[in-house]
């Protein structure tokens, strides 16, 4: 987790267990992450969608969209 | 290109006048001694202009007939410990592409010009306003309403007159950007929207040029380097999918700061592919955290 997101765990870099199945939204809700306009989530360097399900070993990133010059 | 053309028709009558450069560049260079002690040949401000004021050739062309000689333009000499008089040498032949003239764009060109990369090419369509004044370097309170690449051609010529800028006073788009970056060898993103930064990327891998990504929003900036085959902002933002115009930087705005780190990363890259050296920064996001002084790297998908 960078930027923003960084409050909402001690470390940036973290292991969280969670159900199988469980999708990015419901990860996000154990970690009490509010959903925002701008925000994307990298699974296995993949960009994905709130509703993507999230499998053992998975890798997630979550960050802001930056487009400032 | 160039160089195919200037070997094949390089008459015999500009090879003596080379060697009357060369032996007039021997006659004015003089003597200096850098801080280490050591002593070296080298060439003055001033020097250079009367060469190329005798020879009618530009500033650049003399200095790299000095380096080519072993004599050191001193205004270089602090760069060559470092990158070498091949290097600085490569840096002069060198054109790079600089889209946006503002927070990113101000500080690269600056950097640019003090490295001595001997031509750019400048894009901005925007005139400076005063909320600007926080962060943009070419940006003062005598300039306010007027033309940012005017600026920065302005600029350049007080810190390094033997750059060759051009300047275009437009907006980067999908109808003009092939004309602002063929014939240069690196291109960098200094724009300030996600969906012109998707055209651009499109154009450099089209036109086989390398691209040198950057982007800030509050203490938070990023880089990456984007080769033609990379997947670059397309593992970020899909076409097919709604590209938000802008990130958070519209709630956060910039302070001066981010711009400023993130634009020396790109102008390291920029070097780094010109001279060949290091490993550019590629398929990875570097994610600069300034506040924390933390920089995080987020690996990207390859495969399309």
């Amino acid at each position: 987790m960078y930027g923003i997101f960084r409050k909402y765990a001690k470390e940036n870099k973290f292991k969280v267990e969670i159900d199988p199945g469980t999708s990015v939204e419901g990860l996000m809700r154990k970690l009490k992450i509010p959903k925002m306009i701008y925000m994307m989530v990298l699974v296995n360097q993949l960009k994905v969608q709130f509703d993507h399900p999230l499998s053992p070993g998975d890798e997630v990133h979550i960050f802001q969209p930056i487009g400032g010059g | 290109m160039n160089r195919i053309l200037n070997s094949r028709f390089k008459p015999i009558v500009v090879n003596n006048m080379n060697k009357d450069i060369r032996k007039r560049i021997n006659e004015l260079k003089r003597k200096e001694e850098a801080p280490s002690g050591e002593v070296y040949q080298g060439l003055s401000l001033q020097v250079i202009e009367t060469i190329a004021r005798e020879f009618q050739i530009s500033k650049r062309e003399v200095e790299i007939a000095a380096l080519e000689n072993e004599v050191i333009p001193i205004k270089y000499h602090r760069n060559i410990g470092t990158i070498g008089i091949p290097g600085q040498r490569k840096l002069l032949k060198a054109k790079v592409a600089v889209i946006g003239a503002g927070g990113l764009g101000g500080s690269v060109i600056e950097l640019l010009a003090r490295m001595g990369v001997g031509r750019m090419v400048v894009v901005d369509g925007d005139t400076f306003a005063e909320d600007n004044l926080n962060r943009q370097l070419l940006c003062t309170e005598k300039n306010i309403r007027k033309s940012k690449v005017t600026a920065a051609v302005g600029r350049v010529g007080e810190i390094n007159s033997a750059v060759e800028v051009t300047s275009h006073q437009a907006f980067l788009g999908a109808e003009n950007v092939d004309s602002f970056i063929t014939g240069c060898d690196v291109v960098i993103d200094a724009l300030d929207n996600i969906p012109v930064r998707l055209i651009l990327q499109e154009a450099a891998r089209r036109l086989n040029l390398p691209l040198v990504h950057g982007a800030v929003a509050g203490f938070i900036g990023e880089l990456m380097t984007i080769f033609p085959g990379d997947r670059g902002l397309g593992a970020l933002f899909k076409p097919d999918q709604d590209i938000p115009p802008t990130g958070i930087e519209t709630e956060i705005g910039t302070p001066t700061i981010t711009p400023t780190f993130i634009a020396a990363g790109q102008v390291m890259e920029a070097v780094k592919i010109i001279l060949r050296r290091g490993k550019p920064i590629r398929n990875r996001l570097r994610y600069f955290e300034v506040e924390e002084g933390k920089i995080s790297e987020i690996s990207l998908s390859t495969q399309p």
